[in-house]
């Protein structure tokens, strides 16, 4: 397969993994922790994949046509969680592409620090569209949780990067 | 894992255990029994709960009062397409219906607080904040534009907040 098409699929399967994985999310960990306000951010796997494997270009685009079709397919989406959405993606993403490029974390602390700013992005948003500063004080709890979150959806990426860069590697040397 | 990320990960967790631990100091050291819970949707105050007594101020046509839950179902099957809450849910109390973006979102007073008893939203963050009497919860209804914000004696309310 030529390198363009070999790409332009993984990204598609990449692409329709992150919208399955935040689509199950929403309703499997709803009735599995009874908790709906505790999201893994599982979706976050296939961003740090695309930033170990392949690039941070590719990263970006499946995480932004992510939140688009997301947001236009999955229910109960308004234009307030599509815009919740955006701010907390981009705002995890600037931060995990910032850490990546120092060089000096691993995959898990730079998961940990994406859920952490996801919070902080959503936050600032929600103080946005409400026009409501004291937003702010639910903060706390986010930011709380998205370390143990960050670190177990930080473990499942590094697996995934290790098991399909050996993958890669097997098909390149078959070809 | 490096020793760098240990100490990322680290850095970060204090500062969120901390930011967590002051604002439930702030919290619990600003608990008004006789403040005024003011409601918000879509930036436009339409109700105000005295905390004091529960009682109440409309400042809309489509909100509603209700004394108990059957109540609460009669106004829901009326004027919201027969939504149902039940009873243990609901528990005793002084509720509201206010209209959100995604349906009714009702409330509840009781022992001077207010607290957000039933809504549909992704993850229903409102519903889990639990009950508030402090300026600093505020209860956030997001994708319903519902916001409950707490005012000390004597403050008051903007009609709009945008």
């Amino acid at each position: 397969m030529k390198r363009d098409t070999r790409r332009l699929v993984l990204l598609a399967i990449l692409l329709a993994v992150s919208i399955v994985l935040n689509i199950v999310e929403r309703l499997v960990l709803m009735g599995f922790t009874g908790l709906p306000m505790v999201r893994l951010g599982l979706a976050n796997v296939v961003v740090l994949i695309l930033l170990y494997v392949h690039s941070p270009k590719d990263a970006f685009l499946v995480l932004i046509l992510r939140i688009l079709v997301v947001g236009f397919l999955a229910p109960g989406s308004t234009i307030i969680t599509f815009l919740l959405s955006l701010s907390g993606g981009l705002a995890a993403f600037l931060a995990m592409y910032a850490l990546k490029t120092t060089g000096r974390f691993t995959i898990v602390s730079v998961s940990v620090a994406g859920a952490f700013f996801h919070a902080v992005g959503q936050i600032l948003m929600a103080m946005f569209i409400l026009a409501t500063e004291e937003v702010i004080f639910i903060l706390p709890i986010f930011l709380a949780l998205s370390v143990p979150t960050g670190i177990l959806t930080g473990l499942i990426a590094k697996k995934s990067v290790e098991t399909i860069k050996e993958k890669l590697r097997a098909y390149s040397h078959d070809e | 894992m490096k020793r760098n990320d240990i100490v990322l990960i680290a850095i970060l967790l204090v500062v969120a255990l901390s930011a967590l631990f002051a604002v439930r100091v702030l919290q619990d050291g600003t608990r008004f029994d006789d403040g005024t819970a003011v409601v918000y949707h879509k930036g436009r105050l339409v109700l105000s709960i005295a905390l004091v007594d529960g009682s109440e101020e409309l400042h809309d046509d489509d909100v509603f009062v209700a004394t108990d839950i059957e109540n609460v179902n009669e106004l829901l099957a009326i004027h919201f397409d027969g939504r149902e809450i039940s009873a243990e849910e609901a528990g005793e109390g002084r509720f509201y219906i206010v209209p959100g973006n995604n349906g009714p979102v009702t409330i509840r007073y009781r022992d001077h607080m207010v607290e957000v008893i039933d809504e549909t939203s992704p993850r229903n963050i409102c519903q889990h904040q639990g009950q508030t009497n402090s300026p600093f919860k505020p209860l956030t209804c997001l994708p319903n534009d519902v916001v409950i914000r707490i005012l000390r004696p004597g403050e008051e309310s903007d009609g709009s907040i945008r």
